[in-house]
């Protein structure tokens, strides 16, 4: 039981701008559950995509069964027995469950053609061994995304996975079928020395089901040890390193004066009657689980989804947002959830960027000028310190942090007074993190501008924010004040009770 | 004061160095053309006799203009396959028109009202019913050449009493110029101006570059789109128009794959098909390139058929090429 079947040692992994990962090394035993946690950003997924060969390493080494992996690709990590399961499941939909268990191994007939009869029988002896009842003949499209996971565990099995890396499995799982994963889990590493290193959030998984915990903090490998050696508060402190008030600037005073009222917003099938108002000056949080209509909120009042019921006020006179264009005119910005795919134009300049949705009053005669629209745009690199070498850079060369900084900046230039930003901070380095808190703070508490900010980081929530809005299945379950809240009793009104 | 200049300028400064590199990327291209030239010359001294160069640069012209609107619709992440169709059915109303006697200045408003309709067309198809451009424009390119074949009975259409007074706009000279060569250095140096240095030329570098993103950000994504469809159309009838003028006929037929020669001159001029990269001086030079290769092939003897094998395989070339920078950078 105490033989070391993986190990990572010295493992570098640089990006333009982010040091990902920095000397990290951990061991993991055969049959044992080992945790990673840490918070978003840190590194794990990075890690994780190095031990699948999917990153090359700057340095370090990767050691399986004792023997070291000279130069690890993904088919190489796959015969070596490591089978990751990403998030976003990496299936083909329109395949069959056994398809998809035998993807690119199917079994053949001695003619050299599938053997259908063969495939499903041997899927559903596998599904069978671990107690997963999925119909082998199912589509993957028709299943629910539990079982798709039990698919995936199913399909590690069949290849003789030595070690399986589960990544955030709980952010798409409900209890039950959690549950049900932890049990498959228990049996396959204690009745067949299967490895697990489960990558998550929730501290409390970790004791249900890690005998092992190391926690990740930028990219770094703060504490790696046995679960029963720990306590809650101690993985806490690892996890963020410091009093998480610290980071964030001293929150100011809100003005009265209501600018932005949202009433009894709906959409069909994601939002019902959501109320709430935003203040002068004041920036108010949205949580909730993923899934509770947090984005579509934004969206809705931002223009970028059609809304089917309820009523938006702007300095108390409703208004009709038909469209970004429109939620723009009227002073409305949105930062979206995905910065590459919906927020930013990656092959264009940093000046592109962030001039392109009011190049008015750099134009002259209807041409746009090339001097006034690099002093605007090198004001903005100065004050919001985006590192880039020159405006004329591409955005996709920046660091995560400075292309987030790079989509603050167009809404400034913009002139937007009410931004609405959605997980401003993701995969974001924790240097940026704190210029993008500052600034957000600067625009309300310096320039009167108002802020809804989307976040499923409780701390940042918590540490900016006048008040916080929970919501839960596409309702407001609560609006609470900011300095009296705490994660537990946001977390308390986000799920059922 | 003096030190944020400083740092104002040392921002700016790459940036003149980064345009440098992309004017120098449309240099490569030109040092192309040059090499191309060069072997012309020391294939046949005749290649620059003034009559072979004006032939050429006619037909620089010709393509180029269809090319120009085509640049529009590729920066966009979109594809115009219409464009020798609408060439066919401008062609012959054009032509009739001018049989039965419509003015000049008329028949010409009427036909670039034709293929600016054309335009909405595939415009509308692409922004109101999600049509994947190729294929709505598929549909126009046969519904189109249909058209034009219906309309003509078949039949060139000559353009009666009207066909001298005409044939200035595609046979006349202007300063010893073919009229042609100086529309296409007009419409050329107004799409560059349009793209580089106004805001509508931004929203189409941004639709191309991403579409969704360019939606949030309040980019009018369906008026641009529509913009591009409808500039091409225009284009096509006038390339229309320069054709009927110059061949005294308005042929149903006329602009037959010329669809394809649009596209292989907007590639090779180095912009994606991914869209939101590439503009308006690689589709000149990319116009160059391919008919002084044309004009080469000629001047060896090499017959119509194998010109087509080459000019496919430098179309393949300029593609893999593109895949090649893509793929290195993601």
């Amino acid at each position: 039981m105490n033989q070391t079947i993986l190990e990572m040692r010295g493992i570098h992994k640089r990006f333009p701008g982010v040091h990902a990962l920095n000397d990290v090394s951990f061991a993991v035993r055969k049959g044992s559950v080992h945790g990673f946690i840490g918070e978003n950003g840190a590194g794990k997924s990075t890690l994780m995509r190095v031990l699948a060969g999917a990153f090359h390493a700057d340095e370090g080494e990767v050691v399986i069964a004792g023997a070291r992996v000279p130069a690890p690709t993904p088919d190489r990590m796959l015969e070596l027995g490591i089978a990751v399961i990403y998030q976003e499941l990496a299936q083909a939909p329109h395949l069959t469950v056994a398809e998809n268990i035998f993807l690119g191994r199917l079994p053949r007939t001695r003619l050299g053609l599938i053997d259908w009869r063969r495939a499903r029988a041997e899927a559903a002896r596998v599904l069978d061994r671990l107690g997963f009842r999925v119909d082998p003949a199912a589509r993957i499209d028709s299943i629910s995304v539990a079982q798709r996971q039990m698919v995936e565990i199913a399909k590690a099995i069949a290849r003789d996975a030595r070690i399986v890396v589960l990544d955030e499995p709980s952010a798409v799982l409900g209890d039950a079928e959690l549950e049900h994963l932890f049990a498959t889990i228990r049996r396959l590493s204690r009745e067949s020395g299967v490895s697990f290193i489960y990558i998550t959030h929730r501290l409390k998984e970790l004791y249900e089901i890690c005998d092992e915990v190391t926690v990740l903090r930028d990219g770094q490998v703060v504490a790696s040890m046995p679960i029963a050696e720990t306590s809650t508060a101690d993985l806490v402190r690892h996890m963020v390193g410091r009093e998480i008030r610290d980071i964030f600037p001293p929150r100011a005073e809100a003005g009265q004066e209501i600018r932005l009222d949202v009433r009894n917003l709906s959409r069909r099938g994601v939002l019902k009657d959501i109320s709430f108002d935003v203040r002068r000056g004041e920036i108010v949080g949205i949580c909730g689980l993923a899934g509770s209509g947090r984005t579509e909120v934004l969206r809705a009042i931002a223009g970028a989804d059609r809304i089917d019921g309820g009523e938006i006020r702007i300095d108390g006179r409703p208004v009709s947002i038909d469209g970004p264009r429109h939620g723009l005119a009227h002073g409305i910005g949105l930062l979206p959830e995905d910065r590459k795919t919906e927020g930013l134009f990656l092959d264009q300049s940093v000046a592109f960027n962030v001039t392109v949705c009011a190049l008015g009053e750099l134009t002259g005669g209807g041409l746009i000028s090339g001097r006034r629209e690099d002093e605007a745009v090198s004001r903005f690199v100065r004050q919001m310190r985006i590192k880039t070498p020159s405006v004329h850079t591409k955005v996709r060369t920046l660091s995560g942090g400075n292309q987030q900084k790079c989509g603050i900046a167009r809404q400034l230039h913009a002139g937007t007074d009410i931004l609405l930003v959605d997980e401003p901070t993701r995969g974001v380095d924790v240097a940026a993190k704190r210029d993008i808190y500052d600034l957000l703070v600067e625009l309300t508490a310096g320039r009167g501008a108002s802020v809804v900010m989307v976040s499923s980081e409780l701390p940042e929530v918590l540490g900016l924010c006048h008040r916080i809005v929970v919501m839960r299945e596409g309702t407001v379950a609560a609006v609470l004040d900011g300095s009296g809240a705490t994660e537990e009793t946001i977390m308390a009104h986000a799920v059922w009770q | 004061m003096t030190e944020m200049t400083a740092r104002e300028t040392s921002l700016a400064a790459p940036g003149a160095f980064a345009r440098l590199r992309s004017l120098a990327q449309s240099l490569g291209l030109l040092w192309v053309l040059i090499l191309l030239c060069a072997f012309a010359v020391y294939l046949s001294p005749s290649f620059i006799q003034t009559g072979n160069l004006l032939n050429v640069g006619r037909q620089v012209a010709l393509f180029g203009i269809v090319s120009v609107g085509m640049t529009f619709v590729i920066l966009t992440r979109g594809i115009d396959l219409s464009v020798g169709s609408i060439v066919g059915v401008v062609a012959v109303t054009s032509a009739l028109m001018l049989a039965s006697g419509v003015p000049i200045p008329l028949t010409m408003l009427a036909a670039l009202a034709i293929g600016a309709a054309f335009g909405a067309v595939n415009g509308a198809g692409v922004v109101f019913f999600g049509m994947p451009p190729f294929i709505m424009t598929l549909g126009t390119l046969v519904m189109g050449r249909g058209i034009a074949m219906t309309i003509a009975n078949g039949e060139p259409k000559t353009l009666g009493e009207a066909a001298d007074a005409f044939y200035f706009l595609g046979g006349g000279f202007l300063l010893g110029i073919p009229v042609p060569i100086w529309i296409f250095a007009a419409i050329a140096a107004g799409a560059f101006v349009v793209l580089r240095y106004t805001p509508f030329g931004r929203q189409v570098y941004a639709v191309g570059s991403n579409t969704e993103a360019a939606r949030l950000a309040g980019i009018p994504v369906r008026r641009v789109l529509m913009s591009v469809y409808i500039i091409s159309g225009v284009l096509s009838a006038l390339t229309a128009l320069i054709f009927v003028s110059r061949l005294t006929v308005g042929e149903p037929t006329a602009g037959t794959n010329l669809e394809l020669e649009a596209i292989s001159i907007v590639v090779i001029g180095g912009t994606s098909l991914f869209g939101g990269e590439g503009g308006v001086i690689g589709t000149v030079i990319g116009a160059a390139i391919i008919a002084v290769m044309a004009n080469i092939l000629n001047l060896l003897g090499i017959s119509p058929f194998t010109q087509q094998i080459v000019k496919g395989a430098i179309i393949i070339a300029a593609v893999m090429f593109e895949v090649y920078r893509h793929r290195r950078r993601s």
